[in-house]
């Protein structure tokens, strides 16, 4: 009886001891399936949001001015690039979609698009401009979120150029900016968004941020130089430190090259990313240049005996453009010539070159 | 004794018969758990499939508008306004002396994939202007376009042919 006993006791502890790792062994099966299958969904999401914006960049190629909103769930990507690793077939883009094992899109090595290096939001807002230099050379992408705020803040020096770039920036419907006068700054309020870019107009650097912004996640500064001769296509910015509230503009400056140039510098809070698309913008520009220049050359050979002439200046005043090489007010007087050059084919009735 | 024996070899028969069915359940649970398995992975092979059609699909609209809209062969009036559906005779010139020396940069947005631009009237000729990655699968699209003559000042007739290689 005892013994009977002893041996069903054994039983039951033998049939829960089965029963635990059976258990054990079924649940660890389901959790490995769902870990994977979660994985696999945010991988699969990764890859509809590159493939979204893919066709992002390829809508804002087709036209100028072209602005969307696109919805894009839970979106949370890091872009960084690496201006000193640029070579003549682009430059490398680090690309991390919520940390996922995604490649990154191959365009975004020669594609310009300025944007911040974090992009936090459920809705990526899109704009492209074209870039003339004279001729165009590409559509430049700018990338930002309906979280992110620009506020351009500007002195009694630099009140037009901020009204004109003002104005420029809203044909962007779907992006928030605000414009102030430097007077009432200090007083400014923070209203929540996930990042927020001061642009400065004139001399107002070496300054603080307004309090309510102690506790903002993102803030940067730009600080963009007023041109004496009010063409604003042409100019210099600077890319400020901002340690919690203080400001410090003895940073990084570099010129830019036409207003989308400059919208570039708005739209990047890192001199890095602004570098990159600079240098891919200028790849682009260099294999325009060079296919015109072509084109002068054969224009000269098999067009009208009036127009070899100008055909062969033209081919002379290309054959000069490198950004590498010549100064800033050479590039800008040298695309004057192409353009004057230009105008005076059509007026000698030749085929124009562009 | 015979009767105890009985009973104790009732009671192992009893336990290996409850043995046996808790392994049969199991058995037949894993079966259908991996029969399960099995048709969730046929069916997302299939969908994989499906998907991979869709991208080449993709691919072949991304590559086309890209075309359209390239400033390196896109017709311009006024200097500052692109003509669509028109490439410049001098530009895909250009590429077709130098297309190798472009290839692995245009590569970054064309990826495996061929374009030709074919001349059909007056006179006909066919340029290569991007090939990369060449497999025997293939989709193909074709896009009419006006090619204009600078020289002539004339706007002649052809397409451009857009292949995405499937790998």
């Amino acid at each position: 009886m005892r013994k009977k006993n002893k041996k069903a006791v054994v039983e039951i502890q033998f049939s829960w001891i089965f029963i635990l790792i059976a258990g054990s062994v079924i649940l660890l099966f389901f959790v490995s399936i769902a870990g994977k299958y979660k994985s696999a969904q945010d991988n699969l999401l990764a890859a509809e949001t590159l493939v979204r914006l893919s066709s992002i960049a390829t809508a804002g190629q087709m036209s100028s001015n072209s602005n969307s909103v696109t919805e894009l769930p839970r979106t949370e990507i890091d872009i960084l690039c690496y201006p000193d690793l640029c070579n003549e077939n682009g430059c490398p883009t680090d690309f991390n979609f919520k940390k996922s094992n995604v490649e990154k899109p191959a365009w975004m090595e020669i594609d310009s698009f300025f944007s911040s290096s974090l992009i936090k939001d459920d809705d990526l807002i899109m704009w492209s401009l074209e870039w003339f230099m004279p001729y165009k050379i590409t559509n430049v992408l700018y990338l930002s979120s309906t979280n992110q705020k620009y506020i351009l803040v500007y002195d009694s020096s630099g009140e037009e150029f901020a009204n004109f770039t003002y104005d420029k920036l809203k044909d962007n419907k779907y992006t928030k900016i605000e414009k102030i006068s430097y007077s009432g700054f200090s007083n400014y309020q923070h209203s929540g968004e996930y990042s927020a870019r001061f642009i400065f107009f004139g001399n107002v650097n070496d300054q603080s941020l307004p309090d309510s912004f102690k506790k903002a996640t993102r803030k940067s500064v730009l600080k963009v130089s007023v041109p004496t001769d009010e063409d604003y296509s042409y100019g210099e910015v600077t890319f400020c430190k901002v340690d919690e509230l203080t400001i410090d503009c003895s940073g990084y400056s570099v010129n830019y090259f036409g207003f989308p140039m400059l919208v570039g510098a708005i739209f990047s809070d890192n001199e890095d990313n602004y570098k990159c698309n600079v240098h891919k913008m200028f790849i682009k520009y260099e294999i325009i240049s060079k296919i015109y220049e072509n084109k002068a050359e054969d224009l000269s050979i098999t067009g009208k005996n009036d127009c070899l002439l100008i055909y062969d200046n033209l081919k002379n005043e290309i054959g000069l453009l490198n950004y590498q090489n010549i100064g800033f007010n050479d590039l800008k007087e040298n695309i004057n010539e192409i353009s004057s050059l230009n105008s005076q084919l059509q007026i000698s009735d030749c085929a124009r070159l562009y | 004794v015979q009767g105890c024996i009985n009973k104790k070899m009732a009671f192992k028969k009893k336990s290996q018969m409850k043995m046996l069915e808790s392994i049969f359940v199991l058995i037949i649970f894993f079966f259908m758990l991996i029969f399960g398995i099995i048709f969730y992975v046929k069916y997302q092979n299939m969908e994989g499939q499906n998907r991979k059609k869709d991208f080449v699909e993709i691919k072949l609209m991304e590559i086309a508008t890209r075309i359209q809209n390239l400033p390196e062969i896109q017709c311009t009036k006024d200097g500052k306004y692109s003509e669509f559906d028109c490439v410049d005779l001098h530009k895909i010139n250009f590429f077709k002396d130098n297309f190798e020396n472009y290839n692995s940069y245009y590569s970054k947005i064309f990826s495996s994939s061929f374009i030709n631009i074919t001349q059909v009237y007056p006179s006909s000729f066919n340029y290569e202007i991007y090939s990369k990655d060449k497999t025997n699968s293939v989709r193909l699209l074709f896009l009419p376009v006006n090619i204009y003559n600078a020289s002539s000042d004339q706007y002649n007739f052809g397409y451009i042919t857009i292949g995405v290689y499937i790998k």
